[in-house]
């Protein structure tokens, strides 16, 4: 097994890719330590993963609220000592809110800047020393396409994911040498809860144009696509990845 | 290998598998159950690694000459692997003429007109006609080799040529993600920074260049350098 012996924090876990990568890293083997705001999505997802014969615990808390991040890695530290892995995961994305600059209210950016970029921040500032305390270990952050390119009328969320490559880049050179490696995955076009939200409940949204024009590879991804590039970097197949974004999205980007 | 790395049935190509990082790749395919098609030009070096890698993996591994330079080369060893194993799943473009020391106002035509016809029409012909069976067949993955050096400068290396090379490498991987989508083939390149190999153990050897290495952890003060095998004969180098 991939991640034997090795204890994962997996933010946003309860749910969408977060929930496909903690039973993915608890089939490997890994202790996965599932954080997510909604506590019963949460005792949901350490249920699958402790029936199916892993190990796995559910905290709940709300990255955005520092207070909290820092009192439940406080806990981690004297449950479990230390920490190997860090995924970066939860995120919003508030489909209806979200918009172009000139409307986008101040409220909701900062909600949106708050959870997603603020969250990280948090999560990855009181994680070091977890990660430090195993000689080392692995941050896995979660970007977009949005990060990337031009993404219209979602300007709060790409603002959030941009810093997310520029903050990989930041943790990478930073923490590289004391063996703690981070690198991000910019995912999209994963059919998850989310992704309703983004496009699949917008009455102007065209599934068809935009898996035939817009997506090289004509289909949606699955949040399992995801979770194996996940299950890539916290392994020591990428003991030589620092600093990489990789792009998980079908070809959007580059098409 | 784990069950996340299973490629059992699947067809592989590497090109300038007979040493360094080629031989890898085709090593950790055949590893992971793909039977794999090596090439190179230099056949009494493939045919050794064939050995090597057949001993250890117990997969088909087919040698087969090739000049990526040279199209008529390269059109038969596509042939050469449609007629052996009827399809082509993964395709690695690995080779590569490596990186000189040339400053760039010294770097004559051949040297720069060399790096590009190997490292980028290379890749372009191979795409070409590897790409046509897995076209036929609607399905494959396509590996290019990028470089750290195709979106970074690192003073004082005079890579110039190479380092083009292989920005242009990446920039057809982009082209050709976006047209190939549609045939269900994914292309996508690895770049990989400093990685030691034989290629730049012989490198490393020439005293004139001893202080390379000084220079590059300078520049880039993060983890040691990359090695092509875990607990293989390749030595980590630590900073500094």
């Amino acid at each position: 097994m991939r991640l034997e012996n090795k204890i994962a924090v997996i933010t946003g876990a309860g749910s969408g890719i977060g929930l496909a990568a903690a039973e993915l890293f608890g089939s490997e083997g890994a202790t996965v330590l599932i954080l997510d705001k909604n506590g019963d999505s949460a005792t949901a997802a350490k249920k699958k993963i402790v029936d199916a014969g892993g190990r796995a615990e559910a905290y709940r808390v709300d990255v955005a609220d520092w207070q909290a991040v820092e009192a439940v890695f406080a806990r981690l530290a004297r449950d479990y000592g230390g920490i190997d892995v860090l995924y970066n995961n939860a995120s919003v994305f508030f489909g209806e809110k979200d918009a172009a600059i000139e409307t986008l209210e101040a409220e909701v950016l900062e909600t949106i800047l708050r959870i997603n970029l603020f969250g990280l921040m948090y999560c990855t500032k009181y994680a070091i020393p977890l990660l430090r305390k195993r000689g080392g270990g692995v941050i896995i952050n979660t970007s977009s396409s949005c990060g990337l390119i031009g993404i219209p009328n979602c300007d709060a969320y790409s603002a959030s994911k941009g810093a997310t490559v520029a903050l990989t880049r930041s943790f990478a050179v930073e923490y590289g040498p004391e063996n703690i490696r981070c690198n991000c995955i910019a995912p999209a076009a994963i059919l998850t809860p989310m992704v309703y939200e983004s496009d699949l409940n917008k009455p102007t949204f065209d599934e068809q144009k935009f898996l035939s024009t817009g997506t090289p590879l004509r289909r949606w991804g699955k949040p399992e696509d995801i979770a194996n590039i996940a299950l890539f970097l916290a392994g020591k197949e990428s003991s030589y990845l620092n600093g990489a974004i990789i792009v998980a999205d079908g070809g959007i980007t580059i098409a | 290998m784990t069950k996340g790395f299973d490629l059992t049935g699947k067809i592989a190509v590497v090109t300038g598998a007979g040493r360094g990082i080629g031989k890898e790749f085709a090593r950790s395919l055949a590893l992971a159950g793909a039977d794999v098609f090596i090439l190179a030009r230099n056949m009494a070096r493939l045919e050794k690694t064939a050995g090597e890698l057949r001993t250890e993996t117990g997969r088909t591994i087919w040698t087969h000459p090739l000049d990526v330079a040279d199209e008529a080369s390269v059109e038969a060893a596509a042939e050469f692997v449609l007629k052996t194993a009827g399809r082509l799943d993964i395709l690695v473009n690995n080779s590569a003429l490596g990186r000189g020391q040339t400053p760039l106002e010294q770097t004559s035509l051949d040297e720069w007109t060399t790096t590009m016809t190997t490292n980028v029409t290379g890749t372009f012909l191979c795409m070409k006609h590897f790409g046509r069976i897995m076209i036929a067949r609607q399905s494959g993955s396509v590996i290019n080799l990028g470089s750290m050096g195709g979106s970074s400068c690192l003073k004082n290396c005079c890579t110039g040529a190479y380092d083009v090379s292989k920005a242009a490498v990446e920039c057809l991987t982009r082209c050709m993600a976006g047209e190939w989508g549609k045939y269900n083939i994914r292309v996508n390149s690895i770049c990989p920074g400093y990685t030691l190999t034989e290629i730049n153990e012989d490198f490393l050897a020439d005293p004139q260049n001893s202080g390379f290495f000084g220079e590059v952890s300078r520049a880039y003060p993060v983890i040691p350098l990359g090695q092509t095998r875990r607990n293989g004969r390749y030595r980590r180098l630590s900073r500094g």
